[in-house]
């Protein structure tokens, strides 16, 4: 039996209990908003596998379970109530920590990949287990050394926040320059821009499933109905990276980025998402990743 | 050289730091902002990365990393973004610069998650008795409230939206020892130097928290016959904690941060 928590909200969460259910595998999936709204938690820190989640009538021990399924998304933000919100952030920090300990199969720990809150330490730490290379990058508080570094880069150059709070990368055009002095005050993270195809990688375990996506804009993401998706085998050496880096962030499930530098070939690493929304590449791809997902969970 | 303290204007530890070594002829400016402090980061294709911090357009020789203060309360969507820029540029960039720093950030976080738990999972010390729960009760006087962490009297009214953390502690029994550069002190003996049975208990303990890149961190044990049970353990050691250690625990930092 899983245990799946999650908010029946996230259309990703749900994808993967579809998946679950179209494999055959029991699974009990526990609503995070309804358990912050009129459940009970209990967690011993003592004895992680003895925490107890109670939820209209039923308690869920996690001990008794072969492998949990998470999404811990952020919800707190929507609560109707400031008292709801705090037992949702509340429930959220108390089940992230204990899901690092319980004795169990985790897809994913949500504590285990820190480093994506940091853009360019994340490239420059999880491209070195891949053993990838990334786009040149530029964290700067100087005006001056800013421009230099987008006049070098041959294909023009991109910039965005280096935090994990959501911007959309935008090209440098000669418009920007009158604000770079603002960078003493707040440095912003400048790349070489990379011409090419996007690539997502999504690795369960040991097995990726690769898509290669043709957009007309910078980030494919904005752009609905112009993107071209297609299937692509992931080359081996990609694949084995990809592996390395399911072992070394200690995580089951990642999607990951690249680009293919249309010029020459070149595979190049953008991050790594540890809770990667898998639902639409799923759908195009079959089932084939939730189907991995549900595997890899009944292989308790 | 000129030592940088990532650290709120508010952290008196930091501040007492920060004039400790000033008074020993190191200067050192605490910040958690850019303006005065530049940082430049590098990085190629092939991941080599060159990496500046500057105080004044000057380089920076060491860094003492106390935090840039509690960014996640920000209200106003601006000054939250910026706020979470900065935190993650010092982020990556004290973790990608060569140069001496206490308490560096890693991939494991601004600062590693240092949980009482991992440590127990090794079979070193034992876990602290302590539950969560949003309903009933559990044996305990030390009562926090999560997430903002806030201290409850163990009688007081809990409505049943309150996740609280009960931790069933011994008073008797705890000590409480800081870690700062290459020693660890025991910060309830007069001298601050633990005896030699009680440095080989807590060995394990200061050892992991090295491991984990903090030089500058505080845990709590409680001693039960031959049992060490690990209770708590923080990045942000205060000065209040070791009022008459404090020349000496600043002498250990310092000594990490200007070899």
């Amino acid at each position: 039996m899983i245990l799946c928590l999650g908010a029946a909200a996230d259309p990703t969460f749900t994808a993967g209990l579809r998946g679950l259910r179209r494999a055959g595998i029991p699974f009990r999936p526990v609503d995070l908003p309804s358990l912050a709204m009129r459940g009970k938690i209990r967690i011993p820190l003592d004895s992680p596998a003895d925490t107890v989640l109670s939820l209209d009538g039923e308690s869920h021990r996690l001990g008794d379970f072969g492998a949990i399924w998470c999404r811990l998304v952020e919800i707190a933000f929507a609560a109707p109530t400031p008292e709801l919100a705090a037992a949702s952030a509340g429930q959220t920090e108390a089940l992230a920590r204990i899901l690092e300990f319980v004795p169990l199969k985790v897809m994913n720990p949500p504590l285990r990949e820190a480093s994506g809150f940091t853009k360019l330490l994340h490239a420059v730490a999880l491209g070195e287990v891949g053993g990838w290379q990334i786009p040149a990058t530029c964290l700067t508080t100087d005006p001056e050394e800013a421009l230099d570094f987008v006049r070098g880069c041959r294909t023009g150059a991109i910039f965005k926040g280096v935090s994990a709070t959501k911007t959309w990368a935008t090209v440098f055009e000669p418009p920007h320059e009158s604000r770079l002095p603002r960078l003493a005050h707040l440095p912003v993270l400048f790349q070489e821009r990379i011409i090419g195809p996007d690539v997502r990688v999504h690795v369960v375990g040991d097995q990726s499933f690769g898509e290669l996506i043709d957009s007309p804009v910078l980030d494919y993401r904005t752009v609905r109905g112009v993107n071209d998706y297609r299937p692509l085998e992931v080359p081996r050496e990609i694949a084995e990276g990809c592996t390395r880096l399911t072992g070394h962030c200690r995580v089951p499930l990642l999607g990951v980025d690249f680009k293919i530098e249309r010029a020459t070939g070149q595979w190049v690493f953008l991050e790594a998402n540890s809770m990667p929304c898998f639902e639409g590449y799923d759908e195009r791809a079959g089932g084939a990743i939730s189907r991995a997902i549900a595997e890899w969970l009944a292989e308790a | 050289m000129t030592l940088l303290v990532i650290a709120p204007g508010s952290d008196e530890t930091a501040v007492r730091f920060a004039g400790f070594a000033l008074r020993q002829g190191v200067p050192a400016v605490v910040s958690a902002g850019f303006g005065r402090v530049g940082v430049s980061v590098h990085a190629t294709r092939d991941r080599a990365c060159s990496t500046r911090l500057t105080l004044d357009g000057a380089e920076v020789s060491g860094v003492l990393n106390r935090g840039v203060g509690d960014w996640g309360e920000e209200s106003d969507p601006d000054r939250s973004f910026a706020a979470a820029e900065t935190y993650a540029a010092f982020w990556s960039a004290v973790a990608l610069w060569p140069g001496p720093v206490v308490n560096r950030p890693s991939e494991r976080g601004f600062f590693a998650r240092l949980d009482p738990l991992e440590q127990a999972g090794t079979g070193l010390v034992e876990p602290p008795r302590t539950v969560v729960l949003n309903d009933g009760s559990a044996p305990g006087n030390d009562v926090y409230r999560i997430p903002e962490w806030t201290a409850m009297a163990p009688e007081a009214p809990r409505s049943r939206f309150d996740v609280v953390q009960i931790a069933d502690r011994d008073p008797a029994r705890s000590h409480r020892f800081v870690v700062a550069g290459a020693g660890v002190f025991d910060v309830g003996a007069a001298g601050g130097e633990p005896s030699g049975k009680t440095a080989d208990l807590v060995a394990p303990i200061a050892g992991w928290l090295r491991r984990r890149g903090m030089g500058f961190a505080d845990f709590t044990v409680e001693f039960e016959a031959e049992v060490v049970r690990l209770t708590d353990v923080s990045c942000w050691p205060s000065h209040h904690l070791f009022p008459h250690l404090e020349d000496r625990i600043y002498t250990a930092l310092l000594s990490e941060l200007t070899p």
